[in-house]
């Protein structure tokens, strides 16, 4: 099993911070973030010193997190990080020029000498908002946007791309990455139109906080997929992304478990746009429904020995070779996840590698 | 010169169907709209009702030819070449006193629309090559099959297309015999050496699904032809009127319109001034 540390961004607000979306400028303290971002940025060397195979970054806006460019913290990560790669998991999809995206990761791959790993996101329903994109367009945007980007890193000749959303006469992109033809990407997302794209390009798929028996199932129609297109994933196609909380006794880890429940109301909108998204993509993600079933984000809690079989069981139930974990839940001091992660890098990481 | 127009049914109003005598055959074409003249070679399936036609006709004089031997012309028994078919053509618009226009060629009538631009330099100009099957892959075979595997090479998403109305058999025996004559090798030396002798500005497009020809075909024609462009458009098949003609219309018009330059960022993004 190759584990991936998460490195979400988090900003360690000096007091108690309203939980909605968008979250009001006037709570930002800058001194605050900045201390949050180096933090972050010790969080993932101390990742690397440990034995995790990559570190994560992923965008989030109007959040109290400092990732609305998570390439640019991921290019300061990647000059000090030497042996994890850098995944970028990911640029979300809807919001973003897919030539410029395609510019930014053939820039990182360049910069991190190979080792840039990539998702491609679709991106949670408020954050639709942030460029007032449609959310009924936004699955079709996702889909256009990554078979872009893969042309854009694989065609030698400059071309013209007449699409349904995006129209662009000269595309020729430079530098191209230095993984040839690409660094190995992932759909994210555990729709049949995310996995029908990731098998039919020979891409890996990752989903989220899912609990195994979905998981499962949406790897399985992957599988499906995948033979049809005459090829069979391995372990490294399937990646799974979840929240941890480790600690010397299961009491102490389920108590730090309890902060997760609260992270799905820091992405709610208020009632009436809910809805109003909802209307325009009933098949989306509906985070209020989530926060309202106080949904946890925390599958793998416990003592060292409790991850281990939780990590075993979610490799045999799923078929997943890649785990990608969060550790700092919201309000979590930065000391307090650097103890979580030691913890873990000291007597899970060895025991889980060989899984 | 050209006979009188009539109007024909099942095609749009506003074309007329004309002939004219070319080459020593009576060749059968239709025509509408007005502006600069572009002229326009049809695929294998020969000069059937054609949204991209319709929707150029609204800004251009359109006059799309049945090639002798498809459709309803007589057997042509006589075309031995692509090369002689473009003469042919070339003939035709003459006779109709075309001096400069625009070419667009879809799938096999590929050859026929570089051999124009080739011998009539300083007349073709811009050419528009839409799936051309004029430089082929080592080893490519023309698409065979039934009705469905033919729709699964033809569309990437064969499952929102018609039923395809069955063809008739003496028609498609003409074809046949015609193709099969004509097509020549999937390597035209002659051809392939000339290309850089052609001065129209040429824009050359694939569907990113087409199951007929390998998109990156595209790009030999970039480099082999000196003011080429090559467009994809995304998520349509080998036949990208029938899946994107909006997409089709766009990319030809602003190029019939602007040659290189269509490049160039026209759009007005003013929401509210």
């Amino acid at each position: 099993m190759k584990t991936s540390y998460f490195q979400v961004g988090s900003y360690s607000a000096p007091r108690e911070i309203r939980p909605e979306w968008p979250l009001p400028p006037a709570y930002y303290d800058p001194e605050c973030g900045r201390r949050s971002l180096h933090q972050a940025i010790e969080q993932c060397e101390l990742a690397d010193q440990l034995g995790f195979d990559w570190v994560s970054f992923s965008e989030h806006h109007y959040h109290p997190t400092v990732a609305p460019n998570p390439a640019l913290a991921a290019a300061a990560v990647a000059t000090r990080v030497q042996k994890a790669k850098i995944a970028m998991l990911g640029h979300n999809l809807t919001l973003n020029n897919p030539i410029k995206v395609a510019e930014d990761l053939a820039m990182l791959d360049t910069l991190s000498d190979g080792r840039l790993v990539v998702g491609f996101l679709r991106g949670t329903p408020n954050e639709f908002q942030v460029f007032t994109v449609n959310p009924a367009e936004s699955r079709d945007l996702t889909l256009e946007s990554m078979e872009l980007i893969l042309k854009a890193w694989t065609e030698p000749m400059p071309f013209s791309w007449e699409g349904r959303h995006y129209q662009y006469r000269t595309v020729a992109v430079w530098p191209r990455p230095v993984q040839q033809p690409y660094p190995r990407c992932y759909v994210l997302g555990g729709s049949k139109d995310t996995a029908d794209f990731a098998a039919r390009h020979h891409l890996g798929l990752g989903v989220a906080f899912q609990p195994f028996a979905v998981l499962s199932q949406t790897v399985n129609y992957y599988r499906e997929k995948c033979a049809e297109a005459g090829w069979q994933p391995t372990p490294d196609d399937i990646l799974y992304r979840a929240a941890v909380c480790v600690a010397k006794s299961a009491a102490e880890a389920q108590h730090e478990a309890a902060r997760w429940l609260h992270l799905p109301r820091t992405f709610t909108m208020r009632g009436g746009i809910n809805e109003a998204v909802e209307r325009l993509d009933p098949a989306g993600l509906n985070i209020a429904k989530l926060a309202r079933a106080e949904f946890s984000f925390a599958r793998f809690v416990g003592t060292p020995d409790l991850i281990v079989q939780q990590v075993t069981e979610c490799r045999e139930k799923t078929g997943a070779g890649v785990i990608d974990l969060s550790f700092q839940g919201p309000g979590m001091a930065h000391d307090q996840t650097m103890r979580m992660m030691e913890l873990f890098g000291q007597e899970v990481l060895p025991r889980i590698r060989d899984i | 010169m050209p006979s009188t127009p009539r109007r024909v049914e099942g095609i749009a109003p506003a074309f007329a169907e004309r002939f004219i005598q070319a080459d020593g055959f009576r060749m059968r074409y239709l025509e509408a709209g007005q502006g600069n003249p572009v002229v326009v070679l049809h695929a294998a399936h020969g000069l059937t009702p054609s949204t991209l036609n319709t929707l150029l006709a609204q800004q251009f004089r359109v006059i799309a030819f049945e090639i002798p031997g498809f459709g309803r012309s007589p057997v042509n028994e006589r075309s031995q070449s692509m090369r002689d078919l473009a003469h042919t053509l070339a003939e035709a618009v003459t006779a109709l006193g075309l001096d400069r226009y625009g070419l667009v060629s879809t799938a096999i009538s590929a050859r026929i629309a570089l051999w124009q631009a080739i011998d009539l330099q300083e007349r073709v100009d811009p050419l528009v090559l839409i799936s051309p099957s004029a430089l082929l892959p080592d080893g490519w075979t023309a698409p065979s099959g039934t009705a469905e595997q033919l729709a699964k090479l033809l569309y990437a998403h064969p499952e929102k297309m018609p039923s395809p109305q069955p063809e008739d058999p003496e028609t498609s025996a003409k074809h046949r015999a015609l193709m099969s004559r004509i097509r020549g090798s999937n390597c035209d030396p002659e051809l392939e050496r000339r290309l850089a002798d052609i001065k129209a500005a040429t824009l050359v497009l694939f569907g990113t699904r087409d199951g007929v020809l390998p998109p990156a075909m595209g790009r030999i024609y970039v480099e082999r032809i000196p003011n080429c462009y090559y467009a994809l458009v995304y998520d349509a098949g080998h036949v990208i009127e029938a899946e994107r003609p909006e997409a089709l219309f766009a990319a030809v018009r602003d190029f019939l319109e602007h040659r290189e330059t269509f490049i160039v960022g026209r759009k007005n993004t003013v929401i509210n001034p």
